[in-house]
């Protein structure tokens, strides 16, 4: 931190209205915060919360319908508001910059990565185009790509890669201050860490400000020094990232860290009930008591100011500060926020449901006429390349890895939404043939699958009553009671069963609900078999916490199977019995929840382990940063496929592949033959050198 | 929510609430209104006009009281529209020639609009070989010309309103296949549609019940621009000179005006089914375009 007198970015008193058919909505109310040089400062909250509105009020990006009521944004003293739309757009860029939220997608297809970024470069400074490579170069450097792919075009990138390209092009100009708008979100949590990695870096290289827009915590907790966290359009709690989230003296702030899931540390993870408010008027009362379990007549009143916390760079909006320590303690018991704890055994597993052995899925690469002629053999993508696991009922298997690892597409060859290639699985003890030759409706009624996507899962045309009660006119199941079907299965996910909410379409719903009528249609003829595709990878914090809640509920009341797939270790750890991690079309390791998550056996599940991020900024987290990208599947090495990026691999890992239960004992198994915690140092160092000889060739 | 508790007058009354909520939601867009406006008008026409038309089209002659036949006459209180080269009254004319507009237009849109859809639907949810054939014939469409294979048609054919209705029907429909298709394409591919047959829903369900409705605009909007080619084709055949000889329809006053060469003095004449032709198509379009916002959930919140 530079100490010059002004800050960089001043936002005062910022009130954003958007102007919409049904009325105003009151984005932010009065957001104010300051960014010094050189810091990295994070903007928190859920989603409306009003972060992103803040951003784009900075940016001059705000949509057509969204004004600025009041307050100030100044940069460098300057009131950027004051200034015209030219003036406006040279600060942007040049002074600005902008990694957007879909980064990925932001580049231009047709043009080269590095003549995008010269692009930039020209069309503010008056260079040559030598000098605007030398400097495109530099860039791919420093955001850690091979400065000799200037010339590849974005396709030949990978999702993490094509996001240092923005990065890069970010830096162009050497700004003061970069704003970076969900940067990792859609991201799997190893390339999400390596991309921290390098912001962390840049920051200590180049001496620009950073403001990260996200609602993860825990990548805010990584990466800035201090942060603001947004509830209702307006700023909760403000100050040093230390400060503010070891010692949280706000309920929201609390109920948000609370309900952050971790692999490792005590306790469920514990949500905030309830949603976001309505900002269809300025806020009256604080913008949290609805859901603040510590509201008071006060609360009620007026939305508290934020007041400075004595001898700490910390602000809170609370009228209950002083008691801040006594709602800590408080705020990590569910019941404080009216939560029925369930108890907490473990119902007991019940026969098995599905059982796969050496399940495969190969995808053949369309070939040319000529070499079809040919008779030369076609080549596959392995998929799916003989996974063998089997679910029992009430049982939670959780399956982990990279995207890109097969992971979705095992999910939708076991619910026979693709024909598997090879190997076996039997459902409730028949095998797949059965249900394939004239048995499908009876498969489709007892396995249930729901997708990633809550947004474009649900029919935009059918209301929430067509939506659950398809399934049942599909298989003639209980046709005689709907209605009743219907309102049971609403009530099972905890949905309203109003007429006016089952006349609803799934527009007017929002994320977390649209994902519970989904689980609803999925549930609704009463399945035994339920497969989740990264069902919470879309979903607020708060709103995922419930979901996995509700996932463990089904699964224990219902005596439901489910598989759970994710790259989510975190809430993996949190709903599963089992834990399955998945690489290149393998399952590396398998085993109970607990003893994958704190003693792993596999070093790719142990780097998976330590890429996700920490809530608590005191914790020093050991990265095991992996090398490089998952090979190609259509050219597996022989071999352990993570051979090649794995610190211990010997010629052996690299000539026969460990069979999946190479290691451990029954209950847990990895394919390895130097398993973590019974690795001796001497195979560790000869897997160093082998390393750096591979990095030579 | 059972079917059977609900009787059929009560599922009547239901069905006709919806229409006029339909009907209400389309009047709040004043476009759209004034097409229904106008659509209606000419629904009438096309019903009553040759009723109400105060001489025959083509067997009566407009006389003066000296028994001499009136040729070319500006509008007069006597003829509102004037009178043809050849002594026809154009009023008369323009609300009998209303009726093959209105048959060839209405059917010949829907027609095409149905036809393609189907085939579009069909095409691109099963894709392979049912696509390839489907698509093939659609190309062997594309690659004959309208104009002159209509005419070829009509050479052999004597023309009349049903045959040239479906002469348009059958070198219309390629082009909201085509269109539909693609959309079909980008539907199918879609979680909702995935989710459906996961939970057991069979071709059809997902095809008529999951696709369909969510393509539906694309359709609406090609029929009505289906309607606006079919009058337009209707037209320019008549013009040509192959229309139904025994009916007069607007095509056909353009056909006669053109060859009468007075097509520069007689504006009267000209006007008329002109008007006629650009008003119908244009509101036809009008609707289709509000009928999309009332299809489409997400637009009509907005």
């Amino acid at each position: 931190m530079t100490d010059t007198d002004q800050p960089l970015l001043e936002v005062d008193d910022l009130r954003v209205r958007y102007s919409t058919s049904e009325g105003s909505v009151y984005a932010t109310n009065g957001v104010s915060f300051s960014i010094d040089n050189g810091v990295n400062y994070g903007l928190a909250g859920e989603s409306g919360s009003g972060k992103s509105t803040a951003a784009e009020a900075v940016l001059g990006l705000l949509p057509e319908n969204g004004t600025i009521d009041s307050g100030e944004i100044r940069f460098k003293g300057q009131n950027l508001l004051d200034l015209s739309a030219a003036e406006r757009r040279d600060v942007l860029w040049e002074e600005i910059a902008y990694i957007p939220q879909s980064a990925m997608d932001s580049l231009d297809p047709v043009m080269t990565t590095g003549g995008q970024i010269r692009q930039a470069i020209k069309k503010h400074r008056n260079v040559s185009r030598t000098k605007a490579q030398e400097r495109v170069r530099e860039l791919f450097d420093i955001v850690g790509l091979d400065p000799e792919r200037t010339g590849d075009y974005p396709h030949e990138f990978s999702g993490g890669m094509r996001q240092r390209v923005t990065i890069a092009m970010a830096l162009a100009l050497e700004p003061d201050l970069i704003i970076a708008d969900e940067p990792t979100t859609g991201l799997d949590a190893i390339v999400q860490d390596k991309i921290l990695d390098t912001i962390l870096d840049i920051q200590e290289r180049i001496d620009s400000s950073l403001l990260l827009i996200t609602h993860e915590i825990g990548v805010i907790a990584e990466t800035c020094e201090e942060l603001s966290l947004l509830y209702g359009g307006k700023v909760m709690e403000q100050g040093s990232v230390d400060n503010v989230l070891i010692n949280p003296t706000n309920p929201y702030t609390m109920g948000l860290k609370n309900s952050f899931p971790e692999i490792e540390g005590g306790g469920d993870p514990v949500s905030i009930p309830g949603s976001p408010p309505n900002l269809s008027q300025e806020p009256s009362a604080c913008a949290f008591t609805e859901r603040c379990p510590f509201a008071t007549q006060e609360c009620e009143q007026s939305h508290p100011d934020l007041a400075d916390l004595p001898n700490r760079n910390h602000r809170s909006a609370c009228h209950h500060v002083e008691r801040a320590a006594q709602m800590r303690r408080d705020a990590a018991q569910p019941d404080t926020w009216g939560i029925d704890v369930e108890d907490g055994e473990e119902s007991e597993t019940g026969e098995v449901v599905l059982e796969t052995n050496d399940l495969q899925k190969w995808y053949e690469q369309s070939q040319s006429i000529v070499s079809k002629f040919r008779g030369e053999t076609p080549t596959y993508v392995r998929a799916v390349d003989g996974v063998s696991l089997s679910v029992s009922r009430s049982e939670i298997l959780g399956i982990a890895g990279e995207s890109g690892c097969g992971k979705s597409t095992l999910g939708e060859t076991m619910a026979l939404l693709s024909q598997p290639t090879g190997g076996e699985f039997t459902f409730d003890d028949k095998p797949y043939e059965y249900y394939q030759n004239g048995n499908m409706k009876e498969f489709r009624r007892k396995l249930q699958i729901i997708f990633q996507d809550p947004f474009d899962s649900l029919n935009p045309r059918q209301t929430v009553r067509k939506l659950v009660g398809e399934p049942l006119t599909i298989h003639d199941y209980r046709t005689d009671e709907r209605a009743t079907a219907i309102t049971e299965t609403l009530e099972t996910v905890g949905l309203p069963t109003t007429p006016a909410f089952l006349d609803q379409y799934p527009h007017e719903l929002s994320g977390g609900q649209r994902q519970r009528v989904a689980i609803a249609r999925a549930l609704v003829v009463d399945p035994d078999f339920l497969i989740c595709d990264e069902p919470a990878s879309m979903l607020d914090v708060s709103l995922k916490v419930n979901l996995l809640n509700l996932l463990r509920r089904l699964a224990d009341t219902e005596d439901i199977a489910i598989v759970y797939i994710s790259h989510d270790l975190a809430s993996l750890v949190e709903v599963s019995d089992r834990l399955a991690i998945m690489y290149l079309g393998r399952m590396v390791e398998t085993g109970a929840v607990d003893r994958v998550a704190r003693r792993p056996k596999h070093p790719y599940t142990n780097s998976l382990l330590s890429a996700a991020p920490e809530k608590d900024p005191s914790v020093e987290r050991t990265r095991v940063l992996l090398d490089g990208e998952p090979p190609n599947p259509v050219d597996l090495p022989s071999g352990c496929v993570f051979a090649p990026r794995c610190p211990k691999a010997t010629a052996e890992c690299r000539s026969e592949e460990p069979a999946p239960d190479a290691a451990g004992d029954e209950g847990h198994t990895a394919a390895c033959y130097f398993p973590e915690d019974e690795g001796n140092p001497i195979v560790r160092e000869a897997g160093q050198n082998r390393e750096n000889e591979s990095v030579g060739d | 929510m059972s079917a059977e508790s609900v009787s059929l007058g009560e599922r009547i009354a239901d069905r006709t609430d919806r229409v006029w909520s339909h009907l209400r939601f389309l009047a709040r867009d004043r476009l759209a209104l004034a097409g229904l406006i106008t659509l209606a008008v000419f629904v009438l026409l096309g019903l009553f006009g040759p009723t109400i038309a105060p001489h025959h089209p083509i067997e009566d002659y407009v006389r003066t009281t000296q028994g001499d036949i009136v040729r070319l006459a500006p509008p007069s209180a006597d003829t509102p529209l004037g009178t043809t080269e050849y002594g026809k009254d154009v009023l008369s004319q323009f609300l009998a020639g209303a009726q093959p507009t209105l048959i060839v237009g209405l059917l010949g849109g829907v027609g095409t609009g149905a036809l393609g859809f189907l085939v579009g639907l069909v095409s691109g949810y099963f894709g392979g070989w049912v696509d390839e054939v489907l698509m093939r014939l659609t190309d062997l469409t594309f690659s004959l010309p309208f104009m002159p294979m209509a005419l070829l048609l009509l050479t052999f054919i004597t023309p009349n309103v049903w045959l040239i209705t479906a002469i348009i029907v059958l070198f219309l429909w390629k082009m909201p296949a085509r269109v539909v298709r693609s959309e079909v394409l980008s539907t199918r591919e879609r979680t909702f549609v995935k989710s459906a047959r996961a939970s057991g829903a069979g071709h059809l369900r997902t095809m008529f019940l999951h696709v369909a409705p969510n393509v539906l605009p694309i359709g609406f909007l090609y029929t009505a621009y289906g309607v606006a080619w079919a009058i337009a084709a209707q037209a320019s055949l008549a013009f040509l000179g192959f229309g139904d000889p025994t009916t007069t329809s607007w095509g056909r006053m353009l056909r006669m005006v053109f060859e009468s060469g007075t097509i520069r003095i007689a504006w009267w004449w000209v006007l008329p089914p002109a008007i006629g032709i650009a008003a119908v198509t244009t509101s036809v379009f009008f609707i289709g375009r509000a009928y999309e916002e009332l299809i489409n959930p997400e637009i009509q919140n907005q």
